[in-house]
């Protein structure tokens, strides 16, 4: 497949988490992934971007969250921005079970953790956060997993 | 959009969108209200026919709604997941939620 870079950004509401899955949906029509493949690239994607708008700026629409879709040699990588609050303990807000509302599980950075072969999460007090996530779009275990 | 219907003491929520943070507080605000509003419900089924994606938003309102419905002694299950929703409820530990054996969609 050929490389391709995409930035989209948009204001930080939540029917926006849906469009950036569309746009990763679309991104990845070329590369014969398997349906469980492409959900858990999605998953990935959605935590991250659900974060930003939520636990980054606290909904506020007047923020806005950029994505970077990167695809060179078959690897994703996706980069989630936000200029917002900020994470004052990584280690403990990617624990699993830890969250900050009750209604949250805290499995949000377990299945970034999960889903992808590489997260960095780098974040600055009151100046924001950027979670950079990467795959391998020719590891094997994406392929024929419906099939079988 | 979320339909919904009540047989005696259950209460049947359909969903046919991806369950994330959006869909998750129209699906917790929409269900609380209606719990409240009928302490006569026992029993909250959840069908996610319709349903081909959820992430953690969509996990954390099915529990907190499986917490409100055990407060009245009830119970939550979830009905037609899909393999991907299913896969992704049972890494989330809520295997027992999942009807044990995929019933066909009701003809409601």
């Amino acid at each position: 497949m050929k490389d391709n870079y995409v930035k989209l950004t948009f204001a930080a509401i939540g029917e926006n988490v849906a469009t950036s899955r569309m746009v990763l949906s679309s991104l990845l029509a070329g590369y014969d992934l398997s349906l469980s493949a492409l959900d858990e690239l999605k998953i990935a994607l959605s935590e991250a971007v659900s974060n930003s708008i939520i636990h980054g700026y606290g909904e506020d629409a007047s923020q806005m969250v950029t994505v970077e879709f990167t695809i060179a040699d078959d690897i994703l990588t996706l980069a989630v921005i936000d200029q917002g609050v900020g994470i004052a303990d990584i280690k403990q807000a990617m624990e699993p079970t830890f969250s900050t509302r009750p209604e949250h599980m805290g499995l949000g950075f377990v299945f970034m953790d999960s889903f992808m072969d590489s997260l960095e999460v780098t974040s600055t007090l009151g100046h924001g956060t950027t979670v950079l996530m990467k795959r391998n779009l020719k590891s094997e275990q994406l392929f024929n997993a419906d099939a079988v | 959009m979320l339909n919904m219907q009540t047989v005696g003491e259950t209460m049947i929520v359909s969903l046919d969108r991806d369950l994330d943070m959006v869909e998750a507080k129209n699906f917790k605000d929409t269900v609380d209200t209606f719990l409240l509003l009928n302490p006569q419900i026992k029993i909250l089924q959840i069908d996610l026919a319709d349903v081909s994606f959820i992430d953690s938003s969509g996990l954390g309102a099915i529990i907190g709604r499986y917490k409100n419905i055990s407060l009245r002694q009830g119970s939550l299950v979830i009905t037609n997941a899909s393999d991907n929703v299913r896969r992704i409820l049972e890494m989330a530990g809520l295997k027992k939620l999942l009807e044990t054996k995929k019933a066909k969609k009701e003809v409601l």
